[in-house]
């Protein structure tokens, strides 16, 4: 129900309610009330995720743009700076572990950073390694977390020969087999994936996270 | 009855008429470097090795009917706007595709320079920001110089009787306030600021179109490029688009026509839902060039009695493809898109660096095998 709605009907706004409609001030005043009375940062965090995962949902039904997604994405980044603090120590919990980054080349970055944050709100560990980013520092960060997925982006159809090279330096590695490969961006399809050889191809942000959460088998 | 001349098909496609066959015309702005055998940067930076390039790629794949927009380009007149590039030989690998850097060059604060002081103050103070290496002085005689060498060019090709379709180039204003701001920071100004936003908009639009008419007035070329990046839903939604987006889109391309110019709509990502709003520019007078994102076919049905179409040939198809999917994929164009006229087959934006020749190739024979 929109905001404007529940109002007039008098219904108590949630905070994932709050977030899903893009209110910045009422969800930032409603995080700051609840943090000064000693509200659990963790419940803030899991409500706010919910939030997120209505407005990823408006996104694959067409009521929500990629504006929308950045505005959720910068309030969501915001609810979790302010509630750091108050986590001392303690952490949200996490799904699985990917790598993310646009390939060598390449320096587009604004799928690739949507896509990183529906990820985090999905309850993934990031790691994003920027753009114009070489196949063997792809291949460093996964070997040094011991991530099993790995996301290579790229909106130029020249960057299709580093996202092929990025794949042999993984396989060189003796890492092919303990890890997925997903790849996405502007001209990237299946032809792509296949020229490349990566396990799956993403066609937008929903997809990449369906993708994530099927390889590491969470429902 | 003798064939058409291009110039001929091209305006017969323009003014939604069938011409003696479907007319082609690559948007060439990089390939032809790569294939003329220089450098990127040579090509983007040496004006007459450039042309010579040009020449070579034009008559060694058999030619083509129009120039989307005059070439070659080159690097300096894309430093001429306050946008930050990375180049060949100058930050990116000699034969790689130049970039766009998308930074928020521009600051919350200038959407009240624009609103207060004007956009030509904001922009000459940007310009001055993203490239300090100008002097004031400079930019006057350079931009001269790179204005005069654009014309010969479109005049070069005209006197072979090859049209240039496009003598100058200009933006909506929501994508050149993008560019400035970068995506991430101008979709938060959205919700954050959006009467700012609208406002800069509302000033920057007859400005656009005032600069769209000096430059192609008189330049031989038959109107002007107006750009469409992320105005649409890819990035937009419907609100958004009918706020920032549609009012300016049709102030500017009436403006355009009214001063009996052509307007090229260069319109990537997907167009497909915001379609029916295009039926309110003027019949027959706007080329709807797409990328290959946009549902063509749909917009045959939505615009067939309204526009041009152009397009799509996709990037991916034209590097990674075969020439027999080429073909196949034109020919369905051709067959669809291209019944009845008003239809001119093109690649869907840039025809990339790395395209295949012999894919290219494909491309343009189809219009002989499929489009009389």
């Amino acid at each position: 129900m929109a905001y404007q709605a529940r109002r007039e009907a008098a219904l108590p706004e949630t905070l994932s309610q709050l977030l899903y409609d893009l209110e910045e001030d009422k969800v930032l005043a409603e995080v700051k009330e609840r943090l000064a009375r000693n509200g659990d940062p963790i419940a803030i965090i899991e409500e706010c995720r919910k939030g997120m995962e209505v407005v990823g949902k408006r996104f694959e039904d067409k009521e929500y743009f990629i504006t929308e997604l950045i505005m959720a994405g910068e309030i969501f980044g915001v609810v979790m700076e302010m509630v750091e603090p108050a986590m001392k120590g303690s952490r949200a919990s996490t799904i699985g572990k990917i790598v993310l980054g646009t390939v060598q080349g390449d320096i587009h970055d604004i799928g690739k950073n949507i896509v990183r944050t529906m990820l985090k709100c999905s309850g993934f560990e990031v790691y994003d390694l920027g753009v114009d980013v070489a196949p063997q520092k792809f291949v460093e960060k996964i070997m040094e977390v011991g991530s099993p997925l790995v996301a290579l982006s790229a909106l130029m159809t020249t960057s299709f020969n580093t996202m092929k090279e990025t794949v042999e330096a993984i396989a060189k590695a003796g890492l092919r087999d303990k890890v997925k490969i997903m790849v996405g961006g502007g001209p990237v399809n299946e032809k792509v994936r296949d020229y490349v050889g990566a396990d799956a191809f993403g066609k937008d942000v929903t997809a990449a996270v369906e993708l994530s959460k099927s390889f590491i088998e969470v429902k | 009855m003798p064939d058409m001349t291009s110039r001929e098909r091209i305006e017969a496609a323009i003014a939604l008429k069938k011409p003696d066959r479907v007319p082609t015309a690559p948007l060439i702005l990089q390939f032809a470097g790569r294939y003329g055998g220089i450098t990127g940067e040579d090509y983007l930076f040496d004006a007459a090795k450039g042309q010579a390039a040009v020449e070579k790629t034009f008559y060694g794949l058999g030619g083509w009917d129009a120039w989307p927009l005059f070439v070659p380009i080159q690097g300096m007149a894309l430093t001429m706007r306050p946008i930050k590039y990375r180049f060949p030989g100058r930050g990116l690998a000699l034969d790689a595709s130049y970039q766009v850097v998308e930074e928020p060059n521009m600051s919350i604060e200038d959407y009240d320079v624009i609103a207060n002081d004007g956009y030509g103050t904001f922009f000459k103070r940007l310009h001055g920001k993203v490239y300090p290496e100008y002097t004031p002085e400079q930019l006057g005689p350079l931009r001269g110089k790179l204005k005069s060498e654009q014309l010969e060019n479109i005049k070069r090709w005209a006197d072979r009787g090859i049209p240039t379709i496009s003598g100058a180039m200009t933006q909506l204003p929501i994508d050149d306030l993008i560019q400035y701001r970068s995506m991430n920071e101008l979709a938060k100004d959205l919700f954050r600021r959006a009467d700012k936003v609208a406002k800069a908009i509302e000033v920057m639009t007859p400005i656009v179109a005032d600069a769209g008419k000096k430059g192609a007035t008189g330049s031989g070329a038959l109107g002007v490029w107006l750009g469409g990046l992320r105005s649409n839903s890819s990035f937009l939604s419907m609100k958004q688009f009918e706020k920032f987006v549609l009012p300016s889109l049709v102030t500017i391309v009436n403006a355009l026509v009214e001063a009996g110019l052509v307007v090229y709509l260069h319109f990537d990502q997907d167009w497909t839902p915001n379609l029916p709003y295009l039926k309110e520019l003027p019949k027959g007078r706007c080329i709807l060039a797409t990328d290959g994102t946009t549902d063509l076919v749909k917009a045959k049905e939505i615009l067939g009695d309204r526009m041009c179409l152009m397009g799509d040939v996709p990037a991916t198809l034209l590097t990674l493809g075969t020439p027999l999917e080429v073909e196949d994929y034109c020919r369905k164009r051709i067959e669809t898109v291209g019944e009845g006229g008003g239809y001119i087959l093109s690649s869907g934006c840039e025809l990339p660096i790395d395209s295949k020749p012999e894919n290219v190739k494909a491309m343009l024979e189809s219009v002989e095998k499929y489009g009389r």
